[in-house]
């Protein structure tokens, strides 16, 4: 009996046109996820890792596959009208729902393993990359669709079916399909999923939250976070710890879940319920009216139109499946929002403004508005059909046009209402969270730049389900155009054009509201409106009915061809002819090509820049800005140079180079490079001038993102985009190994292993004398001391100069700021800030008082005779250093809620590191060679853990180097080579920030502060200042001499190899001596990867663990005792009865794994 | 007056639905008679809009339907065979959206029309409740209702009565005969009562073509003296069939009736009946008789 309806399900769901086509669905998915190279470039294509997320990505897709077959196993009984016939047979119900579950199961997981085959095509037969494909293993996919897939779809299958039956409704299972992709984005956004951009960086252990994943891919995120990539490219996920508990929970839930349906599902019909019957219905028996005929009015289909959406509203807006969804995606938002605001970088707080709380929820809104529009529109667009009502309708005279746009209508209230939720929840957070400034501006425009997507994606599903003569297929077509036209406008491969409804990205800060982001967004929404109402006219044409399919439409259509064609027209000339568009492979061939070009000259002799005098008009009202004024170079090298290379950003509207006795003999607009050949050859150590006059302006939008350094209020110009450089750029080289590959160019690897061939690049040391002008009621800042400012023509002048030579890293602000002025001894301290955004402004005052008085104490003298803080309004943007001048992103820094002081100080941190690049950085400039960004970051992020911890104290301190320890140990897990050691870094932030971080601070535990002090105080006496070219090398020589031999080997390891640690408490049982102390016995594991070790750690013994608790008294025992590889045994007395023991509690060691160093401690 | 010339239509699947069907139709109740599948509901559905035929033309009142269907959805009442409604709308708003989309924007002339609508149909008591509660006849009666808003004056109705007990069928003749006098109503059915007791006009539609056209009465006068009846044993039927043109075979009491269309007196025991309008209906229906 079982077997025979599983046979027939099967049967009856592998003949359906839907079954085809989700079959296509994932052959299409798997295809493109492999071919399209999916994944790190350090990761195989095929590598088990990259399966297990693929597969467990596509599971999430699932959802809409699984309603077409598990929701409709038992919805189609009532939707063919079978339900009689069905429910009258002898069928038992353990039968009947296990056989038709079965059956659909079996037919959707069988199109969901298609997608296999797609991956397989994708890799082996047209693949991305053939460096990235590994020899097959079957068993890899087979496990992932397993492990992940099966209790995945299991999972979906049994919350869609059993809603189903229970409701025979297809909306309210779409419900459960919402409520499993809340959770899975709820969990997401906690746990810091790789797939979710607003994930929070930096995460704690959350191996308690990824349990609550319905779809498991926290869960693997947590198991293999420091898989390195050897390890994900050869190890399968076990089925064990957070990731087995997570499995069997849920599996646990789908069989809970079944058993509910089972216990309540009857082979009743589920009746509506009859209305109440009026009482006085016959008492209010109107005096019968006579049948008259009413001649229809010919204008009409205004009230048509109003008359259908309002039935479309009160039969979806106001049912409980919707109000149902509209509740969950309440409860989304919230969670959305608590996440970003409430932990940030470092378990750092956010101001709640209103663009922050928006911003939260911005990308789950849309996620959640395309489930929603993907399942309410099939359901709007086939009701009539299903219901038969069809005939009545068609048959009226009301336009087919009407029909169409009330759907649509009715879509685009659905969405209207979703956004409305967000901002109800997101206000209210504000209010509660006490930030009462509500941006209204900004909340209308969240809704615009939302909103307008969603209802123009809505004109989409109208469209398919028209043509489409298949109501799951059409609703599989629409959910394809939905992952198609979101991925299209995230890859940034193609230009918006290509893709409906898409848009450039908007930013938005406080400072420039959308700035030069609205033109384009708006400009695009125009021409897709226009589109979608071309396709609304196609879908009333062919809405189904008699008549002249185009011909009532052929003058609407025509004029809105017309109209598309002039938008599109007017977005190309924009974006095209005004501006230049370039793919991405065209964008990283010009790079390749550059290096080809001119990578032979990189050792060209060429003279240096020793001076600077110009001036920078900066226009904020039009974007445009320029510089005009003239380099001193100086030939610094042993050669007689003939020729100088110039090279000026291409996208410079205008570019005037000169210098006495030479002439330009080539210019290559584009790469934008300029050969000066000289009448007369420059000798070693003469001098000439260049001058120059560079102007840059926007004109119209690009389709790219717009040139953000001049606008409005709050513009921040790199000198590098505006100022010529001498010689070749080594910044336009290709960095990324795969893009290397493809253009054809040698590694990298090489050069940063045998360094020394190669001169290396020094920084330049210029004196400056800047004019930089703006707008009257704007101030300018740069580097230098303010030596006079005026009012000229209608503008604002202000003359910064330099006190001597600075590093040539200039960079200019200007907006409408306040200024707050303070003084740490006579070096006056000035912070520019956003009116507004007065909140931190007392904090970063304090911080930089306290950070240069400590570092003047730690590191010598500040070199200069002021400091300025300035806002800098870049969204993203956290801070940079220039001379005597830093900057701090308004979001990352002047938003961060540092009410709470128990909270790790962001704000702080920033600043004092941001200070501390003056020392290091700033003057002591390393040569670009390996090993210079220790000197650089490693040294700064010293200094900053010095003032966190003098300012917030040892337990912050704690908190901040578990950050640090985590982005390293994923940071090197990402590594595409071989680790390097730290002393050797270059570019990858992993080790010069985070292993600098708990490097540096493990030496100045094994030194003390004080002679780690003492060696950095000579190193910068020695290397700092301009004609210095520090090394590692150097630091390293530095630090011997205040180091026994034993710690010398230590610095060594720590600094020259990679060396990690593996320490853990295996127990710890406390026992009472009777006179009111506790002997505590620990047993405690220890290795690391160059054995033997024989190294004095700390051992300590908590109340409770340091996570949870600041209070002082907490610690009850803290002391050093020697430990060696293997099993250790301590035993301390103490004075109260301790709760956790542990083993390097404040992480003075790079340990694999600090969850095992706490341990609770036993009676 | 409504006019059909040659239509034809053929479906994606190969069913022939129409074939050259030419029918002139003018005021007053018209009978379209055929067997299921006979492409009665295809040539409604062409008519009310709905679908276009392969080839052939429609004209009301001068007015080409297929090029542009709005002028006779304006004055069109359309009642189709099978139709459902929205679950939960109340028989009185759903009337309402209904006139709305015809294009009645006046609202009191709306609400009166409704209102004249439920009491002619006889579901004014009910009109609170949802349609998708009503039973078969209340619906049918619904329908009617909805096929009347407006000032239609072409109201098709596609089997109307299927699966109406004898009153309410009864009501919906009257309902039908009362609204049929100025206007064309075409009534299809295969139920030949329905067609003799309403239409002064009728067709006979099977496998998509035109067999029969005219006044019952008229049909009927042309068969008169020329059917003969018999009753016979069940296993001598198949003799006769062979021997005689049997247009039917009814049971009557137990035993077999049949009538054999023939000029002269086809045989022993044959008495000559009066024709009636099935006998018109089965005589043109090609190699049938209703057993």
């Amino acid at each position: 009996m079982m077997k025979d309806i599983i046979g027939f399900e099967w049967r009856y769901h592998s003949r359906q046109v839907s079954f085809l086509g989700a079959c296509l669905l994932f052959l299409i998915f798997g295809f493109a996820l492999s071919a399209s190279g999916f994944g790190p470039d350090n990761l195989a294509i095929n590598s088990p890792f990259i399966i297990m997320e693929s597969i467990g990505l596509l599971s999430l897709l699932s959802v809409f596959v699984l309603a077409v077959f598990s929701a409709n196993a038992v919805v189609r009984d009532r939707e063919y009208r079978m339900e009689e016939i069905v429910f009258s047979t002898a069928v038992e119900k353990t039968h009947f729902l296990s056989g038709r579950f079965a059956g659909s199961f079996l037919a959707a997981f069988t199109t969901f393993g298609v997608c296999v085959v797609g991956m397989l095509v994708g890799t082996f037969l047209i693949s991305h990359d053939p460096s990235r494909v590994a020899p097959l293993h079957p068993g890899h996919y087979l496990w992932a669709l397993l492990v992940l897939a099966l209790p995945n779809l299991l999972l979906a299958a049994v919350v869609l079916f059993g809603i189903a039956t229970l409701t025979r409704s297809l909306l309210a299972s779409s419900v459960g399909a919402v409520l499993i992709y809340v959770l899975y984005f709820a969990v997401s956004a906690w746990t810091n999923s790789p797939l979710m951009a607003s994930s929070v960086p930096g995460g704690q252990s959350q191996w308690f939250v990824s349990l609550f994943d319905p779809f498991g891919l926290s869960a693997f995120f947590e198991q293999t976070r420091y898989w390195t990539a050897l390890e994900r490219n050869s190890r399968l996920t076990t089925l064990s710890g957070v990731f087995l508990a997570n499995r069997l929970l849920w599996l646990g839930i789908a069989a809970a879940g079944w058993a509910v349906v089972h216990r309540f599902f009857t082979f009743r019909l589920l009746n509506e319920r009859r209305a109440k019957v009026e009482k006085s219905a016959s008492a209010t028996q109107a005096a019968t009216v006579p049948y008259a005929p009413v001649e229809p009015s010919p204008s009409s289909n205004v009230a048509a139109f109003l008359s259908a959406t309002r039935l479309e509203v009160r039969s979806y807006l106001k049912t409980l499946p919707f109000l149902a969804l509209t509740l969950l995606w309440a409860a989304l938002a919230l969670s959305e929002i608590a996440a970003d605001i409430g932990s940030g970088e470092y378990g750092s707080k956010n101001y709640a403004t209103t663009g922050l709380v928006l911003g939260a929820m911005q990308q789950s809104l849309q996620l959640i508005a395309l489930v929603v529009l993907t399942y309410f529109s099939a359901e709007m667009l086939w009701r009539e059909r299903t219901l038969r009502m069809n005939g009545i309708l068609n048959a009226t005279p009301t336009p087919s046009a009407t029909f169409v746009l009330s759907k649509w209508a009715a879509l685009s209230m659905l969405t209207a209402v979703l956004i409305a939720t967000g901002i109800a929840v997101g206000v209210l957070y504000q209010l509660s969270h006490g930030y009462a400034t509500i941006d209204w501006t900004l909340v209308a425009a969240f809704a615009w730049f939302n909103g307008a997507p969603l209802v123009l994606f809505a004109i989409v599903a109208v469209l398919v389900h028209t043509i489409i003569p298949h109501k799951y297929l059409g609703m599989m077509i629409v959910l394809l155009l939905a992952v198609f036209m979101r991925q299209a406008t995230l890859a940034g491969s193609v230009h918006h054009l290509w893709a409906f409804g898409s848009a450039p990205p908007v930013a938005w800060t406080d400072m420039n509201g959308f700035g030069p982001f609205a033109a384009p967004f708006n400009w695009c929404m125009l021409h897709w409106a226009l589109v979608g109402a071309l396709l609304l006219t196609v879908a009333a044409a062919l809405w189904r009915r008699s008549g002249a399919i185009f011909k009532p439409f052929r003058v609407v259509l025509a004029l809105l061809l017309f109209a598309v064609v002039a938008s599109a027209a007017h977005i190309v000339y924009n974006t095209n002819v005004l501006n230049t568009w370039e793919s991405a492979s065209g964008r990283q061939a010009w790079r390749g090509d550059y290096e080809k070009t001119y990578g032979r000259f990189a050792s060209l002799p060429q003279p240096r820049i020793v001076a600077i005098e110009s001036r920078v008009d900066l226009f904020p009202d039009d974007s445009r800005y320029g510089v005009h004024g003239s380099y001193v170079l100086r030939n610094d090298t042993a050669a007689a140079i003939d020729r100088v290379l110039v090279s000026v950003t291409p996208e410079a509207q205008h570019a005037g180079l000169s210098m006495p006795g030479a002439k330009v003999a080539e210019a290559d607009r584009r790469f934008g490079h300029y050969w000066l050949q000289l009448a007369q050859p420059l000798a070693p150590g003469g001098t000439s001038n260049l001058s120059f006059d560079v102007t840059f302006g926007s004109r119209g939008f690009s389709d790219q993102g717009p040139d953000t350094s001049v606008v409005g209020n709050g513009s921040f110009l790199p000198g590098a985009r505006v100022f010529p450089a001498i010689g070749y750029r080594t910044r336009y080289e290709l960095t990324d190994p795969a893009d290397r590959r493809k253009e054809r160019l040698p590694a990298k690897r090489a050069e940063a292993e045998a360094p020394e061939e190669r001169e290396p690049e020094v920084v330049d040391w210029v004196t400056t004398d800047l004019t930089v002008s703006t707008a009257p009621d704007q101030i300018a800042v740069t580097s230098g001391r303010l030596v006079r400012q005026w009012t000229e023509g209608g503008r604002r002048h202000f003359r910064y100069v330099s006190d001597g030579p600075i590093p040539n890293g200039l960079t200019f602000a200007s907006a409408r700021y306040s200024v707050a002025r303070s003084a740490y001894r006579d070096i006056p301290i000035e912070i520019y800030y956003h009116p507004p955004h007065a909140h931190n402004v007392p904090r970063i005052m304090e911080t930089a008082r306290e950070s240069l008085r400590y570092f003047e104490q730690s590191f010598g003298p500040y070199p200069h005779r002021q400091l300025k803080i300035v806002e800098a309004s870049p969204p993203e943007f956290s801070g940079q250093a220039r001379p005597d001048t830093i900057f701090i992103g308004e979001q990352r820094g002047f938003l961060i809620d540092v009410r709470d002081r128990g909270a790790l100080d962001l704000v702080a941190r920033r600043v004092s590191h941001e200070i501390a690049h003056q020392w290091w950085g700033g003057s002591l400039t390393p040569a670009n060679r390996p090993g210079a960004t220790v000197l650089t970051e490693s040294l700064t992020k010293y200094a900053e853990l010095l003032v966190l911890e003098r300012m917030q104290g040892r337990d912050a301190l704690r908190r901040s180097l578990t950050y640090e320890l985590d982005l390293y140990l994923s940071g090197r897990a990402d590594e595409s080579g071989s680790e390097k050691p730290l002393a050797r870094a270059g570019g990858e932030s992993y080790l010069y920030y985070r292993k600098g971080a708990l490097v540096m601070n493990a030496i100045e535990d094994l030194l003390g502060e004080a002679r780690l002090n003492q060696a950095l105080r000579a190193f910068m006496a020695e290397h700092g200042g301009p004609g210095h070219v520090p090394t590692t090398a150097q630091l390293i020589d530095h630090l011997r001499p205040e180091a026994t031999p034993a710690q010398q080997a230590l610095i060594d390891e720590w600094m020259n190899q990679v060396v990690l640690y593996d320490l853990s408490v295996e127990s710890a049982r406390s026992r009472p001596l009777g006179d009111g102390r506790f002997e505590v016995t620990i047993e405690v594991r220890a290795s690391k990867t160059n054995p033997p070790m024989h190294e004095e750690l700390e051992i300590a013994l908590f109340e409770l663990h340091p996570d949870r608790t600041d209070a002082k008294d907490n610690v009850i025992y803290a002391g050093r005792h020697r430990i060696h590889d293997g099993a250790n045994t301590i035993s301390v007395i103490v004075d109260r009865r301790p709760g956790i023991a542990a083993i390097d509690p404040y992480i003075l060691r790079i340990d694999r794994n600090r969850f095992d160093n706490f341990k609770d401690v036993t009676k | 007056m409504l006019q059909i010339t040659s239509l034809s239509k053929t479906y994606a699947n190969g069913v022939k639905a129409l074939s050259g069907v030419t029918l002139t139709i003018g005021k007053g109740l018209f009978g379209l008679l055929g067997p299921n599948g006979a492409g009665k509901s295809s040539l409604m559905r062409t008519i009310a809009t709905l679908q276009d035929p392969d080839s052939g033309s429609i004209v009301f009142d001068g007015h080409d339907v297929l090029a542009d269907p709005k002028v006779v959805r304006r004055q069109l009442g359309y009642l189709p065979q099978d139709f459902g409604v929205y679950p939960k709308i109340p028989a009185v708003d759903l009337l309402e959206h209904l006139a709305v989309l015809k294009g009645i924007t006046n609202r009191r002339q709306r609400a009166d029309q409704v209102a004249s609508l439920l009491q002619l149909t006889n579901l004014h008591d009910v009109r609170k409740r949802a349609v998708s509660t009503f039973s078969g006849g209340m619906r049918q009666r619904f329908g009617i209702a909805q096929a009347l808003l407006g000032n239609p004056r072409l109201v098709i109705v596609d089997e109307p009565t299927a699966g109406l007990d004898p009153e309410e069928r009864n009501r919906f003749h009257n309902l039908l005969a009362e609204i049929g006098q100025d206007i064309v109503v075409i009534l299809s059915t295969h139920i030949v009562d329905d067609v003799s007791e309403l239409c002064p006009r009728m067709a006979v539609l099977a496998q998509g073509r035109v067999l029969a056209e005219g006044r019952p009465a008229e049909l009927i006068a042309a068969l008169e003296g020329r059917v003969w009846s018999k009753t016979v044993a069940k296993s001598e039927v198949d003799g006769y069939r062979a021997a005689h043109r049997v247009i039917s075979t009814h049971l009557f009491g137990g035993e077999t009736r049949i009538r054999v269309m023939s000029p002269d007196q086809p045989g022993p025991g044959f008495e000559r009946v009066s024709a009636d309008l099935e006998d018109v209906y089965f005589s043109v229906l090609p190699g049938q008789a209703a057993a």
